[in-house]
């Protein structure tokens, strides 16, 4: 399985990666939308990605657009995992294209749930 | 009626205690007993929050505890050192957080206030004019963190300070 | 002199696999700081002079008394949305669908949530009937949720969570759907919340007032009772279950040599009980 941790803290996708690589992932970073985009022509298609919202150049909300409108990367699994935590931001999310939604702060287990719901059970 | 909620300053403690107890994987305590901002080696995270709220958050502590930031976050043992860059990114990532979290709370129903992205400096933070609506200090693994809220003077100043006081 | 307060890397282990055992808790080494904090309490409650190190080393010696209490103590309203989540497809991709079919004529389900805790559970079953089912919205639905807890009962009728509750297991399309913000909490709305009747009630007292239920979930609460009790407490629901019904239990329990009666169902990976005809 791969992902590709978006945030443009170096200090957050530390935190995903390891609960990532717990899980058997093999993980890809990158620190904006568009960093994400140009990575992800590179590798091809991952079966997950976990998006920030608020980042510089490009942010996880119009990332989440491309992706979609995208027939490459339309059927990957998103995640986004952000500060942003009133409802209709969730609401939004979801609507443009997210799968799932995490509210940062969070802990590991609300991340290995998250995954779970997706999907990605270890067991 | 104001066009933006104004969260009393119990729930501002509670939603900082969350984030950073969180965040640091250990207790926070509210302290009683207050630091100062002044004193050399602090360093102050900023964002700003504009929408049906404006104003800003200032998250401020010593340098050294920015570092041991970086470090629980990077998984990094307590004796090695930190770049100052990886530092700032702690202190900014925790400030965008403790930021988004309150200024959902300032969110009317339905819509959101939009935050900036994190900006660190080693000068005391700067409310832009602004009035400071809440200042309160945390105890964090025995490190005094004081984390302000200020509203913009465009905001609905006498509805927030009425409202934060209480 | 102040009794020892931290542990060792070996008793943390040792504390670590226990929880794991007995409760299906997974707990990591960043989480010693909170074995001690819940052990340093529970020590001083057992007048244990050498503190949490001793009161770890009595149980690794056999004291099975100190060991569920240290599970206890680790395992209170360890709990989240859809907890464990394969017992919640079973639910909605096999037991439900056939519970309704069964019970056309009546037009009725009821559920018993056993170890409610602090809300999640029963809401969960709530949210997912109101999602996978909506021809009940028609029939006599009730969640009997039940917790010895006063207080956590208390706290779970008034369906108030916190960020870190509704970030736990909770599908984010169910939190904007079955949720409002309010404040810095969320609050489940009424329609998930009427579908559940909570209350005060220890499983070794009286049952009285409980409708005969047609699915009874019994999640990691039977840990805390010794052997006898456990057997006491499947017999009286094997007794009170419908005939048809479907008993759950945590998912690293099992009623093998515990209880007779029951007829262990696989599904996936999930097992759950039928009364033996």
């Amino acid at each position: 399985m791969k992902a590709i941790i978006v945030d443009d803290s170096r200090a957050t996708r530390s935190v995903i990666r390891k609960t990532l690589l717990e899980e058997g992932f093999d993980v890809f970073e990158a620190g904006d939308g568009k960093q994400a985009l140009e990575e992800l022509k590179k590798t091809g298609p991952v079966d997950l990605a976990l998006v920030d919202w608020n980042m510089p150049v490009m942010t996880g909300f119009e990332l989440i657009n491309e992706l979609r409108a995208n027939l490459d990367f339309n059927s990957m699994a998103i995640m986004m995992v952000t500060t942003e935590t009133e409802s209709s931001q969730v609401q939004r999310a979801l609507e443009a294209g997210a799968n799932e939604y995490v509210m940062k702060p969070f802990t590991p287990d609300v991340l290995r749930e998250k995954l779970m719901l997706l999907g990605f059970a270890r067991d | 009626m104001s066009p933006f909620n104004s969260p009393t300053s119990s729930e501002l403690c509670d939603t900082i205690l969350h984030v950073t107890s969180t965040m640091l994987d250990a207790p926070v305590q509210q302290m009683t007993l207050h630091g100062a901002t002044t004193s050399a080696g602090q360093w102050t995270g900023c964002v700003t929050i504009s929408g049906p709220f404006s104003g800003g958050v200032m998250v401020t502590c010593p340098r050294y505890f920015a570092e041991s930031m970086a470090r629980t976050f990077l998984d990094e043992p307590a004796d090695k050192p930190v770049s100052p860059e990886l530092a700032r990114e702690a202190l900014a990532e925790m400030t965008n957080v403790v930021g988004g979290n309150l200024k959902a709370l300032f969110s009317p129903a339905g819509s959101a206030c939009r935050l900036s992205l994190p900006t660190v400096s080693s000068e005391r933070g700067n409310t832009q004019g602004g009035k400071v609506i809440f200042e309160e200090w945390f105890d964090c693994l025995g490190v005094p963190v004081c984390v302000t809220v200020y509203a913009s003077r465009a905001a609905n100043e006498s509805t927030v300070l009425q409202e934060c006081t209480s | 002199m102040a009794a020892p307060m931290s542990l060792d890397s070996a008793d943390a282990e040792y504390v670590r696999g226990l929880v794991h055992r007995r409760a299906a808790i997974r707990l990591d080494t960043s989480q010693d700081y909170l074995i001690e904090n819940r052990l340093a309490p529970l020590a001083e409650a057992q007048r244990i002079s050498g503190g949490i190190a001793e009161l770890v080393s009595r149980a690794r010696n056999g004291d099975h008394v100190l060991g569920v209490k240290i599970t206890e103590a680790l395992a209170t309203h360890e709990t989240s949305f859809f907890r464990d989540s394969a017992p919640f497809d079973v639910l909605a991709k096999s037991v439900l669908p056939r519970l309704v079919e069964a019970r056309r004529a009546t037009q009725a389900i009821n559920i018993w949530s056993a170890a409610c805790s602090t809300g999640q559970e029963p809401y969960s079953l709530a949210m997912l009937l109101l999602e996978k089912f909506p021809v009940l919205e028609s029939w006599r639905v009730r969640i009997t949720a039940t917790d010895m807890s006063a207080p956590v009962v208390a706290q779970a009728a008034e369906g108030l969570f916190k960020q870190l509750d509704v970030n736990r297991g909770l599908p984010a399309s169910y939190l904007v759907k079955y949720f409002d913000r309010e404040g810095a909490s969320w609050r489940i709305k009424s329609r998930v919340r009427q579908l559940v009747q909570f209350r005060q009630a220890n499983l070794m007292d009286s049952w009285a007032g409980l409708q005969r239920p047609d699915i009874v979930l019994l999640r990691n609460v039977l840990i805390y009772f010794d052997g006898d009790t456990k057997r006491a407490i499947l017999d009286r629901v094997r007794q009170t279950i419908a005939a048809d019904g479907a008993l759950f239990l945590g998912s690293a329990e099992t009623l093998l040599k515990v209880a007779t009666g029951w007829s262990p169902q696989l599904d996936g990976k999930v097992t759950y009980y039928t009364v033996q005809p």
